[in-house]
């Protein structure tokens, strides 16, 4: 008790120094405790999600049926079609309800006020907003009266673009393909596993990974700080007569309490971050305030977890002290012997032989993924280990060939203590390793966007088909900025679709075609179709020789066949979709389609998804990175600070004896970043090649990643630019009062 | 029967021979001057007697108790009411007054804040830093602070008082004082006192005298 009175007696900061000292010691667990509340948030954000998005959900019926007036099957009430559109310019979905031939009668949704009648609709508020502030743009695509604004309560985030819209029985009617009976709008379990949660779990893997792993460096560092000044205070105790166990608890003490507080502090800047996280979000991710909650016993375990680690880290840093209170005050012993040395560069060459393994040999994907973890993982034990002999090396050959005092000084403080160097360095060579991969997976998702998006080439005409739209062939060309439009008709799902267009027009968007198109027959287009469909679809006409061309656009149209207007049918008067090329803003046209057409679903031969993918996993990436940098960097510049000013005894000496401070603040500054650059280089290296090796598992080995190789070296040469600057500004310069008393 | 005793003391530093059978007896009230150059081994006997290092070999017994047959919470008990400690630089804790650095060994040992700090005022006196009790080491002078440690080493009026080089880092005046008062103060309290010092004025005022040399006793004299 008497040891714990003591510990906190001790607590009373004498001067700045120890004031700063328990400040950052409680910051490392503050940030901490933020970061993984922050990680532990995501489940409460998801399960409200699931709720959120359960309550928009539209039941189908199971059983397809005919519309009206027409048999609505059995168990469905009305008729409808859903689209969800990734909306390039607002960066996040569109999901619209279109429903029709809704009978009286049918029970309405809580958060619904009544169906909206054709040419009405409901929207979200984000969205409401957007057709305010965008008439000529957004608001052409929903030309409709607003007759409600959504209530918050059933979207999924503030900024949700969401709209139910009503339409008429004559654009549901043709399009039995892609309209589907309803039982009920909004369903009741909140159960739904959208393919937005597929972003969510990865958020969870890379916070853990790009969080809790630099967040455990930060706390550790944190407590780690002083660690001297702990191991003389507990020497002193330990003479004196105080047990171990009585100089654990006063040095455990001021550990536990700062990184108590600090933890309290944690708590308390994660609740605030909670409302400014609604209106910033993660990229393209957002969700309410109020969903975001840990339960308070996770708060408390947490909390108390954070206590103990720094507390067990903290302790375990003054072991030295604990045993043997002289060893401190006694020479630091030989080196580890070249065995040990061999042995603390094993790790890290059975992690890159593991990574070259997992780079070079084909093998099942399952034994890949546990070769290229394993390597991975061992590559970052080994930096670690490896980082000691690494300094001590440098430190030899620097002492031995310096040409200046600095140099020397440096040298031999890297040679005679490298863990000390080593353990300042080693959270940025962390986070280097961990960017460095995170960046490397950024060129997959990259790549496969760039691609499968067109669009990203300004200069060629865009290809988009439309489905379900109620309109007409002349309508939509003579929307501005279409090339070319004609119509598709038939089934999509048995394979014979046939495209209604003349030789002459065909040619038109055949840069490259063959003589034989024939005006008379059922031509066959370069697809494959199904040729007894295709009877049953227009019979009796013969077949002429394949038609083979070129579009002047990135795709073809989803044709199999190819007929002139003149010989289609009389049965078939509607088009279920439209092959339609542009020359402009893609957004533009389909803002105007389905202002025409509230049933329009608009399909880009482009595949969004992955440029939604690259915009979404890039944007956790990068916030992921950004944390990470500020938690690692924040953490080494902590302790190199702490470490410049533990050595005030050191300089004073050497400025004693007449050395200048310029080259006091030289040799800090050489300490520091002769194993930080090298062992910058080498975690760039491992980084990279270790990105390169989990290219491996998409095969998508041409991208060649300039950008991300720049981001990583460029994240390198800062920290190692502010480490210096650090060492540089933090190294005590002037003879102090309080150290010249002390010797 | 001595206070404190040593026999056959071997202690290396890796290849390097600090203790070679060293043998010695220091009776209650005796004092005993170690000296000797500097790596000789002196202050590694001082460690050996304090049971802060284990000799690799022979024995060391405080009031006949053997220290290796200790486990080491009950060595730290045997130092905190047995011993007093000072080394060359006083180690006191920064965070606290020079009345609670010197009151550290009674407070520790439970007495009660009262008993300590009629206890401290009584030694703060009679090292002439009473006046500074209220003060923390940063705020005070080199010499203040090393009677401060020698204050603190005595406060608990330890039978055996093992002080390493205490005045290695003061002036002479200052050190004078301090010398004058662990000597005076051990011989008044009829405390044993090992004293490892490179100034043979300060090995004068003892008993005994005893060179070390190269990890040896080379000459053991007697004060006329």
């Amino acid at each position: 008790m008497r040891a714990v009175w003591l510990g906190f007696r001790l607590l009373r900061p004498r001067d700045g120094r120890s004031a700063v000292r328990i400040v950052l010691m409680g910051m490392g667990a503050m940030f901490g405790v933020t970061a993984v509340l922050g990680v532990l948030s995501i489940p409460s954000v998801v399960l409200a999600q699931a709720g959120r998005l359960g309550a928009q959900e539209v039941v189908w019926n199971q059983e397809r049926g005919t519309l009206p007036g027409y048999t609505t099957p059995v168990g469905a009430r009305f008729w409808g079609q859903t689209s969800n559109r990734w909306i390039p310019s607002a960066q996040r979905s569109l999901v619209v309800h279109s429903v029709g031939a809704v009978p009286s009668g049918t029970s309405i949704p809580l958060w619904l006020d009544r169906y909206p009648e054709p040419g009405e609709i409901a929207v979200s508020p984000e969205l409401a907003e957007h057709l305010g502030n965008e008439p000529g743009g957004f608001g052409r695509r929903f030309p409709q009266e607003i007759i409600q604004i959504l209530p918050d309560e059933i979207l999924v985030s503030p900024d949700q673009l969401f709209a139910v819209v009503g339409v008429g029985v004559d654009p549901l009617a043709p399009q039995n393909s892609g309209v589907f009976p309803i039982k009920q709008l909004g369903g009741d379990e909140a159960n739904y596993q959208g393919p937005g949660f597929r972003a969510v779990r990865v958020m969870v893997v890379m916070g853990a990974i790009f969080v809790l792993l630099p967040m455990l460096v930060f706390v550790a560092t944190s407590a780690r700080l002083s660690a001297r000044t702990r191991q003389r205070r507990l020497a002193a105790l330990r003479i004196i007569g105080m047990t171990t166990p009585q100089a654990a608890a006063v040095a455990a003490f001021e550990v536990a309490f700062a990184s108590f507080a600090g933890a309290l502090a944690g708590v308390a800047l994660w609740r605030a971050l909670i409302p400014l996280s609604e209106k910033v979000g993660l990229g393209p991710l957002r969700w309410f305030a109020s969903d975001v909650s840990v339960p308070f016993n996770n708060i408390v375990v947490l909390v108390f977890a954070v206590v103990l680690l720094s507390t067990a880290v903290a302790l375990a840093g003054s072991l030295r002290a604990f045993s043997n209170p002289l060893q401190e005050r006694a020479s630091a012993g030989p080196s580890a012997s070249v065995g040990l040395r061999q042995l603390r560069v094993l790790p890290l060459g059975v992690g890159i032989a593991l990574l070259v393994w997992a780079a070079a040999a084909p093998t099942e994907t399952n034994v890949w993924f546990m070769i290229f973890a394993a390597g991975n993982i061992v590559v970052g034990i080994g930096v670690y280990t490896f980082l000691p002999v690494l300094t001590s090396t440098l430190g030899r050959r620097l002492a031995k060939r310096a040409h200046s005092p600095a140099m020397r000084i440096a040298g031999r403080r890297l040679s005679h203590d490298p863990a000390a160097a080593a353990r300042v360095v080693v959270g940025v060579l962390t986070l280097v390793l961990i960017v460095g991969f995170g960046q490397m997976l950024m060129v997959v998702i990259e790549w496969g966007a760039t691609r499968n998006d067109p669009s990203l080439d300004a200069g060629t005409p865009q290809s988009v088909s439309i489905l379900y739209a109620d309109t007409d062939t002349e309508s939509i060309r003579s929307i501005d900025g279409v090339n070319l439009a004609f119509p598709i008709v038939g089934s999509r799902t048995r394979g014979s679709r046939v495209l209604i267009a003349s030789c002459s027009e065909m040619k038109q968007i055949a840069a490259v075609s063959s003589e034989n198109c024939d005006d008379n027959k059922l031509q066959p287009l370069n697809r494959s179709g199904d040729s007894e469909a295709i009877h049953d679809l227009i019979p009796d006409i013969a077949l002429a020789d394949r038609f083979d061309f070129e579009t002047n656009g990135s795709s073809r149209p989803e044709a199999h066949y190819r007929i002139h207007p003149d010989l289609l049918p009389r049965t078939i008067d509607v088009p279920h979709s439209w092959y339609i090329e542009l020359n402009q803003d893609k957004e533009s046209f389909v803002n105007t389609i389905v202002g025409m057409s509230p049933t329009a679903n608009i399909r880009e031969t482009a595949i969004h998804d992955r440029g939604r993918q690259a915009s979404t996993y890039g944007a956790l990436i990068n916030a992921a990175t950004i944390v990470a940098l500020l938690l690692s960097l924040g953490a080494t510049l902590t302790v190199l600070t702490d470490r410049c000013l533990e050595r005030r005894r050191t300089s004073n000496q050497l400025l004693a004896l007449g050395l200048a401070p310029t080259t006091l603040r030289k040799t800090e500054a050489i300490w520091i970043t002769t194993p930080l650059a090298s062992g910058l280089t080498i975690a760039v290296l491992l980084a990279l090649f270790s990105g390169f090796a989990g290219l491996r598992l998409t095969g998508e080995w041409l991208a060649v990643p300039t950008q991300e190789i720049a981001t990583v070296v460029i994240i390198g040469a800062t920290c190692a630019a502010s480490t210096a600057l650090t060492a540089i500004l933090a190294t005590p310069t002037r003879l102090s009062h309080h150290i010249q008393s002390d010797a | 029967m001595p206070v404190l005793s040593c026999e056959g003391l071997h202690l290396s530093y890796g290849s390097t021979l600090a203790l070679r059978g060293v043998d010695l007896r220091v009776g209650a009230g005796e004092s005993v001057a170690v000296v000797g150059s500097s790596g000789s081994g002196k202050s590694t006997l001082l460690h050996c007697f304090a049971g802060l290092r284990v000799p690799d070999r022979g024995e060391v017994r405080v009031g006949g108790v053997l220290l290796s047959s200790l486990s080491d919470r009950r060595r730290s008990r045997l130092r905190l009411e047995r011993m007093g400690v000072v080394f060359q630089f006083g180690e006191l804790l920064p965070e606290l007054t020079m009345e609670e650095n010197v009151g550290l060994p009674l407070w520790v040992t439970g007495l009660s804040r009262s008993a300590v700090a009629e206890r401290v005022g009584e030694v703060l006196d009679d090292f002439g830093i009473v006046h500074l009790a209220d003060s923390y080491p940063g705020e005070v002078s080199g010499g203040e602070k090393q009677r401060a440690a020698v204050a603190r080493a005595l406060v608990h009026d330890p039978p055996i008082v093992l002080a390493d080089e205490p005045t290695g880092s003061l002036d002479s005046v200052n050190a004078d004082r301090v010398m004058s008062a662990l000597v005076d103060r051990s011989c008044r309290y009829g405390q044993a006192l090992v004293l490892v010092t490179h100034e043979m004025r300060f090995a004068e005022l003892c008993d005994r005298r005893l060179t070390i040399l190269d990890g040896e006793i080379a000459l053991p004299r007697l004060r006329p």
